[in-house]
């Protein structure tokens, strides 16, 4: 076994407007962020037409954002984002031997953080625009955590039954669906079963985030074919003290370890969306997506 | 506005001026009844004056909110009350008092922007526990994407330049947390002034205690001197210097008011642009490129370097604000990252409005300025504290709740209103998510008298102060605010629930200056003489009132020579009349592109007139235009003078009347008369008191148009199409008639109504206003001044104009008039219109692309 796995990420978005459009503005979410098991190589973006103004900065979450504006006519607009990752093959913290603190304990202390804490774990325990309370949800979630059992253990709990309890459904709902539908319907994606986990994770004072990122296209041989492999996928990370954070992947019902490529975190999916364009002209768009994971 | 009128003699006793009400407190008078030192003045015109100058008060109150108000009362237009009315009785202040109070507002200010800039930068506030994080985190009107994090970036980013509160990287200049911020103020029962909230998003009211001053100060003017009260200039003189001292890269600076679209904050922000001198713009006068802010003019794209914002924060950029927004200016986050345009307020400002903060602040205040806070604050209990839910749950009936996001759009609610039932459904709703609440203590603030018809009532009022802090960190505190008095007597203040709003004066020890103004000190160019200031949309707006105005005003003079017809001509030969009237349909119908268009026959004529003079939803009819014509001149009700606004009102107002006062469509000949006189006024008005500018330029170039346009089809329907010959002189007189030059032919040609004589009058008589020739003439006039913004697009339209008068040249009024031997037609008149009308229309779409249209590049 080889100390780490190199991917290689093609993420590719175009548009074509039903018109000519002079000006549009651009905030991408594409660069891999570095996490204690991940180092991103190398990132570039190509975009086409070529575009007059580029920028990119941190944001609140530690993202790298890129910024570009076409600020000349243009019928279309192809973004691809390039980029090189090595995923540490080491054992995960989780996998081994470790204490697992009773959730009450966990979600008491939560309010009382300090310092970086109360900033880098505890926002993530309040409920964003994409994960309100529910109280059906709240219910649901509380038949996973009986009283004294522990984080891990809960979360594995409820990922198990939110992965036998609702169909995974490419193309059953849009971005904006919200909870409650999902929750009624039985069925989504891995966007809305990680919408769905933390909502219910915060819901009974749980920190829990977003975190969109890739799956290898083709598994290796020998490997099952994971879900949500051919788009940019989903998951969720949920904070257990003592392991820092730990992953969660409800859509295929496994704790992420080296085959799950880290884009971004956020509190949900509209913290991290991949490529956010507003443009100025007459026309609707279409919008497609092409990615594309494999071992570098 | 609108003043109240509603009369309470009854319950006053002979003899008796006022009567405090229940609260501990009264403004006016003390426990004892003596006049409180402030109001002796006042007090004694009172006594003097009794019933007479009650009414006097009301009077001059009524005629001043008209003439101030007419100009911005947005919701009178749409049909709707405003929420405000005006009283005359000021809130007064002595000197001493407001001298500690003024010291409060300042440290305020001064501690939102120490809270902003610790937010928004190290957030120790957040790590050392001062503050819970959840008050912050949960809170829309904190930006995520302003938030400092000077590690990160130094690491990160090549372009390392977040937009925070201090100077970080090369090309940003300092950010000022917060330059306006206002105060509301209360008195409690104790007599202290007691902090309600603090507004900073984008605070509302100036514009209201500017103009509430400005009617007081006239309906009161000798008590106002008498009363040595401050003025509120130097503090406008003042915000204007901080708007104005931003990197301006050798040019003026330009400041613009942004403002949401649509009709909210209208009469604030259009008041404050006119005062303070500023463009007013919506969104989408500006555009991001080279991350740099431009404004969308008739001179082309210029640059902005200051937006003072009327609009919420979070709503400003939609590419960075939260999902869904729709609303803002894209990429203008990234142009203040880069340091090229400077946002005020700052658009995370809003984060310190959350009556979360409240419980908080006296610690904030020692941490942050090391200081106690002068103006205590309600007491507030956060509900995501177990101890405080506790103690909010126990007594929620002397409570008032209010959610910590004020962009949730929760009401506030007064547990002291509320049923036992509705108490369960609280006390459930907040247990459900304790977080997002906190109560605050029920207080009765003092009252002061209201004048309410004849008598004055103590009512319950607040008090919003605004301070202004510098670059250099001082603040000046607004001598005055707006006050809102609640407008029964009941203690909740709200603007929801209609309230009273009042002058507030501060007197001074001093005489101050006698006049103090705000014109700039040297002869700096005003804007408006540069084409370049003044918006495209402002331009389109200005465009089509011209043609609107002009639209309705052909229409109105077609209707009303039908109606004289119906009342005059069908006695004495109705056969004749009638195919005459045939004629003034068919016409009617095809030039105002009447649709349903008009049934050929007789029958039914009268319900077609009365659906053409009432139906604004037929395409063609009269309301139609004047309600177009009311819709564009409104987008841009900042343009107009107050005498043009009237006119306006005139217009639509009257039209209004007519239709609820008519019961058959001959009641509107009169109204019709009225309204072409109300709309030459406006037109006569509005030319007389605008600059020659572009602005101007396109208004009348508009109703150059819509004239030549309307005038060419009456011409082809009437002159060059086959007319039976013995309607043909009532048809001609009627050519003339629409075409506001009869009285002209008779002068000119006495009593020979010949073809070749209309024609010559209305397309060749070059002094005649009303001729084809005169309107071209005026329009090559227009373009000519018309600024080019370097693609030289001018160039098409006047060509256009040019290649129309030389095809008039090649005739002559006779050759046009000859008619076709087998139908009686004029072919050449006919083929020239037609070329003519081609050549309007284009011209119109020409100006639309080179001015109004930004979608294509510049």
């Amino acid at each position: 076994m080889p100390e780490e796995f190199r991917y290689r990420v093609i993420h590719e978005t175009s548009y074509l407007y039903s018109g000519r459009i002079d000006l549009c503005h651009n905030l991408c979410c594409l660069c891999p962020r570095d996490t204690p098991f991940q180092s991103r190589i190398i990132h570039f973006m190509s975009i086409e037409p070529r575009p007059e103004v580029i920028g990119d900065h941190v944001d609140f979450f530690g993202n790298h954002r890129n910024v570009f504006s076409v600020q000349h006519s243009h019928e279309k607009l192809l973004v691809r984002s390039t980029s090189e990752v090595a995923i540490s093959t080491a054992a995960r913290p989780w996998e081994g031997e470790f204490e697992d603190p009773p959730w009450e304990e966990v979600a008491a202390g939560l309010p009382g953080l300090r310092g970086e804490a109360a900033r880098g774990i505890g926002g993530f325990r309040l409920a964003s625009p994409a994960t309100p309370p529910v109280a059906e949800l709240r219910e649901y979630t509380l038949a996973s955590f009986p009283s004294g059992i522990g984080v891990f253990g809960g979360c594995q709990a409820l990922m198990k039954r939110i992965h036998t309890d609702f169909r995974y459904a490419p193309g059953s709902t849009a971005v904006h669906t919200g909870i409650k539908e999902i929750l009624a319907g039985r069925q989504g994606v891995c966007q809305d079963f990680a919408h769905l986990f933390l909502s219910g994770l915060r819901s009974i004072g749980l920190a829990a985030r977003y975190v969109s990122g890739y799956l290898e296209t083709l598994p290796p041989p020998g490997k099952p074919r994971l879900q949500g492999a051919d788009a940019s996928h989903a998951w969720i990370e949920v904070h257990v003290p003592g392991l820092d954070w730990v992953p969660f992947d409800p859509t295929n019902n496994l704790c992420p370890g080296s085959r799950h490529i880290v884009a971004a975190i956020g509190r949900d999916y509209f913290d991290v969306q991949p490529l956010r364009g507003i443009f100025l002209g007459s026309g609707s768009q279409f919008l497609g997506v092409r990615v594309d994971v494999s071992r570098a | 506005m609108e003043v109240a009128t509603e009369t309470a003699e009854a319950k006053r006793k002979p003899g008796e001026i006022y009567r405090t009400g229940p609260s501990a407190y009264d403004e006016l008078l003390d426990k004892e009844g003596a006049v409180r030192e402030p109001w002796r003045e006042w007090m004694a015109l009172c006594r003097e004056g009794g019933d007479k100058i009650y009414r006097a008060w009301n009077k001059a109150t009524s005629r001043f909110v008209r003439e101030v108000g007419v100009s911005y009362s947005v919701q009178r237009m749409a049909g709707k009350r405003g929420p405000w009315s005006f009283d005359p009785v000021p809130w007064i202040f002595g000197a001493s008092e407001w001298a500690g109070i003024e010291a409060g507002i300042a440290q305020r200010v001064r501690l939102c922007s120490a809270i902003l800039a610790d937010l928004y930068g190290e957030q120790n506030l957040v790590r050392e526990g001062i503050l819970p994080f959840e008050i912050v985190y949960r809170d829309r009107g904190f930006l995520r994407p302003f938030v400092l994090d000077a590690d990160r970036n130094r690491k990160g980013g090549r372009m390392g330049v977040l937009p925070g509160l201090v100077n970080f990287g090369k090309k940003s200049a300092p950010v000022p947390g917060l330059s306006l911020a206002a105060v509301d103020l209360a008195r409690g029962p104790d007599g202290r002034m007691w902090v309600v909230n603090q507004r900073a998003d984008c605070p509302f009211g100036l514009g209201f205690a500017l103009e509430n001053r400005s009617i007081l100060s006239r309906v009161l003017p000798a008590t106002f001197q008498q009363c040595q009260v401050h003025r509120l200039a130097n503090f406008f003189r003042s915000w204007r210097g901080e708007l104005e001292n931003a990197p301006s890269h050798g040019r003026e600076v330009r400041v613009v008011i942004l403002a949401p679209e649509g009709q909210a904050q209208e009469f604030e922000t259009a008041y404050l642009a006119n005062y303070l001198g500023y463009v007013r713009v919506v969104p989408g006068d500006l555009t991001v490129r080279d991350q740099r802010v431009w404004l969308k003019t008739l001179g082309g794209l210029q640059p902005v370097d200051v937006i003072w914002r009327a609009m919420p924060g979070r709503m400003l950029d939609p590419l960075e604000a939260e999902a869904g927004s729709v609303f803002g200016v894209p990429g203008l986050f990234q142009a203040m990252r880069a340091g090229n345009v400077t946002v005020m307020n700052h658009p995370g400002a809003g984060v310190v409005e959350t009556p979360g903060l409240h419980p908080f602040l006296p610690a904030i205040a020692k941490r942050l300025l090391g200081e106690e806070l002068i103006l205590p604050t309600v007491a507030t209990w956060w509900c995501g504290q177990p101890r405080e839910l506790q103690h909010v749950l126990g007594n929620l009936r002397t409570m008032v709740i209010k959610g910590i996001d004020i962009r949730s759009g929760f009401q506030t609610i007064y547990g002291s209103s509320l049923s036992e039932a509705q108490l369960g459904d609280l006390r459930n709703r907040i247990i459900g998510d304790p977080g997002l609440y906190v109560g605050q203590e029920e207080v009765h603030f003092s009252t002061l008298p209201c004048l309410n018809g004849l008598a004055l009532e103590p009512r319950s009022a607040i008090l919003r102060a605004y301070g202004l802090q510098t670059r250099s960190g001082e603040v000046q505190v607004l001598p005055g605010g707006l006050a809102r008095a609640t407008a029964l007597q009941s203690y909740i203040v709200s603007t929801l629930a209609g309230g009273i709003s009042k002058d507030v004066w501060v007197r001074s020890d001093t005489p101050p200056p006698r006049h103090v103004t705000l014109w700039k000190p040297e002869g700096v160019p005003t804007e408006e003489t540069n084409p370049g200031h003044i918006p495209s949309r402002t331009g389109e707006n200005l465009f089509w009132t011209g043609r609107y105005a002009e639209r309705a005003d052909v229409a109105a003079r077609y209707l009303r020579r039908i109606l004289r017809n119906r009342v005059e001509g069908f006695e004495q030969d109705s056969e004749l009349e009638g195919r005459h009237e045939d004629f003034l349909f068919r016409a009617l119908s095809e030039v105002m592109m009447i649709a349903p268009p008009l049934p050929p026959g007789g029958r039914d004529r009268l319900l077609e007139l009365a659906s053409l003079l009432e139906d604004e939803t037929r395409a063609g009819s009269l309301p139609e235009a004047l309600e177009a014509f009311h819709r564009a001149s409104h987008e841009i009700r900042d343009v107009w003078s107050a005498t043009s606004l009237q006119a306006i009102e005139a217009c639509v107002d009257g039209w209004t009347d007519a239709r609820s006062a008519a019961k058959s469509v001959f009641d509107y000949y009169a109204p019709l008369d009225r309204l072409l006189l109300d709309l030459t006024a406006f037109v006569g008005l509005s030319l007389e008191s605008m600059t020659r500018d572009a602005g101007w330029c396109l208004l009348d170039a508009g109703r150059r148009i819509e004239r030549a346009l309307l005038l060419v089809e009456l011409l082809q329907h009437g002159l060059a199409r086959p007319v039976e010959t013995d309607v043909a002189s009532l048809v001609c007189e009627s050519v003339l008639v629409i075409a506001d030059s009869l009285v002209t032919f008779r002068r000119r040609y006495r009593r020979e109504l010949r073809p070749h004589r209309v024609i010559d009058l209305l397309v060749y008589v070059e002094n005649n206003p009303r001729s084809l020739s005169y309107q071209f003439d005026r329009l090559e006039q227009f373009l000519a001044l018309l600024p080019r913004d370097g693609t030289g697009k001018v160039g098409n339209p006047l060509n256009l104009i040019r290649e129309a008068r030389k095809d008039l040249q090649r005739f002559t009024p006779e050759q046009l008039a000859a008619q076709d031997a087998a139908d009686g037609s004029r072919p050449d008149l006919g083929d020239l219109l037609k070329r003519q009308r081609k050549r309007l229309l284009r011209l119109s779409d020409e100006l639309t692309m080179a001015y109004f249209s930004h979608s294509q590049r510049r």
